[in-house]
């Protein structure tokens, strides 16, 4: 039984099998350095492991090449010695058994909020590589399948194993093995032996839903740091720290939209009565001295949840500023031009805020414009037709002084992850050491660093988000999609990254929306922090509640960047990603455009 | 002015972190013992002179038997000042050993460089002095005093480690700025050399 569907059972197994006494080595634990989501689950799960007294080693990876230099080949190695790995938040859309060259004695657990799963990674056969994917989990999916999935998981591991045992010789076929998504090709192969024709209606079929779970296109499930939680939650090891790192976890995945708004709230429904029950309501909120003074005693450590603005970072900029550049209200009031200044000033006037009080930095502003700020926002904002501009979400109190959001917790740690410089993937690993420190409450100071760089970001994203939006000719359409590249060599320090490039995305796409323009997927590029490499993100659109597909980029690209014969690195741990040799993009845009 | 460089080599020593080690400042304590060397020779020309005069240069109270005075006592401060610096210096050294380790060589390199050849022979007497004892008594002294919480420690790798990685049952790689969880018996040395931190919250 491969595909567990209980967080429990698949903890089980993860301690059996680390704390066998045959194994000569630690469990070993590679979380994704590419999202905050996998270091909150790696936080959490490192605390369970720690209070069953059970050793690890961690190594931050950043793509799958990186995972044999830390593992010095024992995971291909044919020796009897077990060995035991833990993938957090990547690895399932990829055949880990073929990737990862993995020898008879390696076990792989994989906690991945990536969907879709690769086949072969859930069918029952396949011992060594264990997806934790809860049933509560696939039927809550924003995408829903209509059929069994693991029949079609065993089905297909079983024909790629008859495939291999019968012709082992043939080296083709084994690069094909995890391309199998590209049934058609194959079928289109006259040269095929007429073996499998033969075989007949339930091939045909088996072929069908096969194509249909993989042309979905990619998308997300649960997050990592919420299932992990459950885990610690049902082990009775929850604690409100790990609590704190669920809510981060969820507002993650809603910060970089990938989950549906439906699924946010029931989520936020959910992680709301943990708080509630973990006593973070009736704490004490006054200290009576012994000469009969009150003093409010520090909001030591509690999490509350409350109605947050869509400002970004606005606790530790200005309400000015923050209002100037999240992506939300920037897009609405077009505050990139002199007419959008204009309104937004206006807007501020109407709603009673002094502009000088506005532009103070936020812990100074006045107290009289923080306390009417939601009720002037919710009174003025629905003419401009910013009708959800407030939304739930969690905060952390702590000490006297300190409160932070989860989304600005997302945003700083974010930009510490994304902040890596040059090719190494050493500094990518020492990137993910500081966002680890700074997720801590004993680190606010590193967390404000990466709460400043954020806001770097989204400046960034602002002008260059503007200026493709205003100079014609900046956004190329094409049929199916449209494309932008960032030129600015300055700007693209900042954006050369994966989720920040996604971010200007998504702000295009909004803007664009706001323009009229019909909606279509976005492609952006931007040179990356390698010499000569161009970063290619693509955008499909916020995951809606009923739609019929993901981010259908992730084939795509392959098939595209095979095609151009391009040097290309598609090893990151989003297959809409894709790093590309600078002279190589306009040919695979063109290759791109026949694909989809 | 007499008296300052001695007073300079110990505000040397004091301007340093606590429990950590400067450079030897050989410069400065060689003029200070140039300066004492220089006091010690005008006394001597100063009761000489005395002598030659005729007086007793005991009970004598004139311009030069308190000019010898003042190099005296400048002469004594600057001992003070040199003994001072040498004796805290020593201090570390014996405490290096006693948390670090008793072997010269396994000391990061950037604090042998701040040993003096003395230095060095010093602390290879007292770590041989303090084996023989602990293998006479049959206890290793030089564990931390405090009795751990808990046996295993979580630490992140900070920098290289590439030789004898020994732990006690499993083998692992210390690629740099991977995390652990190990025992700490295996930590503790990697800790004490400033090759591995320990994570706290």
């Amino acid at each position: 039984m491969v595909r567990i569907e209980k967080v429990e059972s698949f903890y089980a197994r993860l301690r059996e099998s680390a704390t066998s006494p045959s194994s000569q080595n630690p469990l070993m634990i590679f979380p994704s350095s590419s999202d905050v989501d996998s270091i909150c689950a790696l936080k959490v799960i490192t605390h369970i492991l720690e209070s069953d007294s059970i050793q690890y080693s961690c190594f931050p990876v950043s793509s799958f090449s990186d995972i044999q230099k830390s593992t010095n080949g024992s995971l291909c190695s044919s020796s009897e010695s077990p060995v035991t790995i833990l993938l957090i938040n990547w690895g399932c859309h990829r055949d880990l058994k073929v990737v990862l060259k993995l020898g008879p004695a390696a076990r792989v657990f994989v906690v991945d909020s990536h969907r879709p799963i690769h086949l072969h990674n859930l069918s029952e056969q396949n011992e060594q590589v264990i997806v934790l994917h809860t049933d509560d989990d696939e039927r809550q999916a924003d995408l829903a399948y209509d059929f069994d999935v693991l029949k079609l998981a065993n089905e297909s591991f079983q024909l790629h194993v008859e495939r291999e045992e019968s012709d082992v010789e043939s080296d083709e076929e084994e690069e094909d093995e995890e391309e199998e998504e590209d049934e058609e090709e194959e079928e289109s192969d006259g040269d095929r032996p007429s073996k499998r024709r033969k075989m007949g209606d339930g091939v045909k079929v088996f072929k069908k839903l096969k194509r249909d779970y993989y042309r979905m296109g990619t998308f997300h499930g649960k997050p990592s740091g919420c299932l992990l939680f459950e885990l610690s939650h049902m082990l009775r090891k929850n604690t409100n720290e790990l609590l704190w790192l669920a809510c981060v976890s969820l507002t993650d995945q809603f910060v970089h939209e990938r989950l549906t708004d439906e699924r946010y709230q029931a989520a936020v429904m959910e992680l709301e009565q943990h708080i509630n029950s973990s006593g973070n309501i009736d704490k004490l909120t006054s200290v009576t001295l012994k000469d009969g003074t009150k003093v409010r005693a520090p909001d030591c450590s509690r999490i509350s949840y409350e109605e947050e603005p869509r400002l970004m970072l606005l606790r530790e900029w200005t309400l000015f500023d923050s209002m100037l550049c999240s992506s939300y209200i920037a897009i609405k009031l077009k505050t990139w031009s002199d007419n959008g200044i204009k309104k937004l000033k206006l807007l501020l006037a109407r709603m009673g805020f002094a502009l000088i009080e506005c532009q103070q930095k936020f812990p100074y502003m006045s107290h009289e414009v923080k306390r009417k700020m939601k009720q002037e926002f919710d009174r003025f904002l629905p003419e401009y037709g910013l009708n959800d501009f407030y939304y739930r979400s969690f905060l952390r109190l702590h000490g006297y002084s300190s409160r932070v959001s989860a989304a600005d917790v997302v945003y700083g740690i974010t930009a510490l992850l994304e902040s890596f410089l040059g090719s190494g993937g050493s500094s990518a690993s020492k990137q993910f050491g500081e966002a680890y420190d700074a997720l801590s409450l004993n680190n606010l100071d590193k967390l404000r660093s990466g709460m400043q760089q954020a806001i770097k970001v989204q400046r960034a994203i602002l002008r260059q988000g503007s200026a493709a939006i205003t100079k014609t000719g900046c956004i190329r359409s094409g049929r199916k999609f449209r494309w932008v590249k960032i030129e600015d060599s300055i700007d693209a320090k900042y954006l050369g990254y994966p989720q920040a490039l996604t971010k200007f995305c998504y702000f295009l796409m909004d803007a664009l929306r706001e323009k009229g323009a019909r909606m279509k997927p976005m492609l952006c590029a931007c040179v990356s922090q390698e010499p000569g490499k161009i970063l290619v993100v693509g955008v499909c659109g916020k995951p809606r509640l009923g739609a019929v597909r993901g981010n259908a980029f992730g084939n795509a690209f392959r098939k595209a960047a095979q095609e151009s014969r391009a040097d290309y690195f598609h090893e990151l741990f989003e297959s809409s990603w894709i790093v590309l040799d600078a002279s190589a993009v306009n040919s695979f845009m063109i290759r791109l455009t026949e694909k989809l | 002015m007499y008296g300052r460089k001695g007073y300079q080599l110990v505000k040397d020593f004091a301007s340093g972190e606590k429990g950590q080690l400067k450079p030897f400042n050989s410069k400065l304590f060689d003029e200070t013992v140039e300066e004492c060397d220089q006091n010690h020779h005008l006394i001597q020309s100063l009761i000489r002179k005395m002598q030659q005069e005729g007086l007793d240069v005991q009970n004598n109270r004139n311009a030069d038997h308190y000019g010898a005075l003042i190099h005296h006592l400048s002469l004594i401060r600057n001992k003070r000042c040199l003994m001072a610096y040498v004796y805290n210096r020593a201090e570390i050294v014996r405490d290096l050993a006693w948390r670090v380790g008793l072997e010269l060589l396994d000391l990061p390199s950037e604090i042998q460089e701040k040993l003096t050849t003395l230095e060095k022979e010093y602390f290879k007497n007292h770590s041989i002095a303090l084996k023989s004892y602990m293998g006479k008594v049959g206890i290793e002294l030089n564990v931390d005093m405090v009795p751990p919480k808990d046996p295993y420690i979580k630490v992140r790798v900070v920098e290289d480690i590439d030789e004898g990685i020994v732990l006690s049952d499993k083998t692992t790689n210390f690629a740099r700025h991977s995390m652990h969880f190990l025992k700490r018996t295996d930590a503790e040395p990697y800790i004490a050399r400033g090759q591995m931190e320990e994570l706290t919250g």
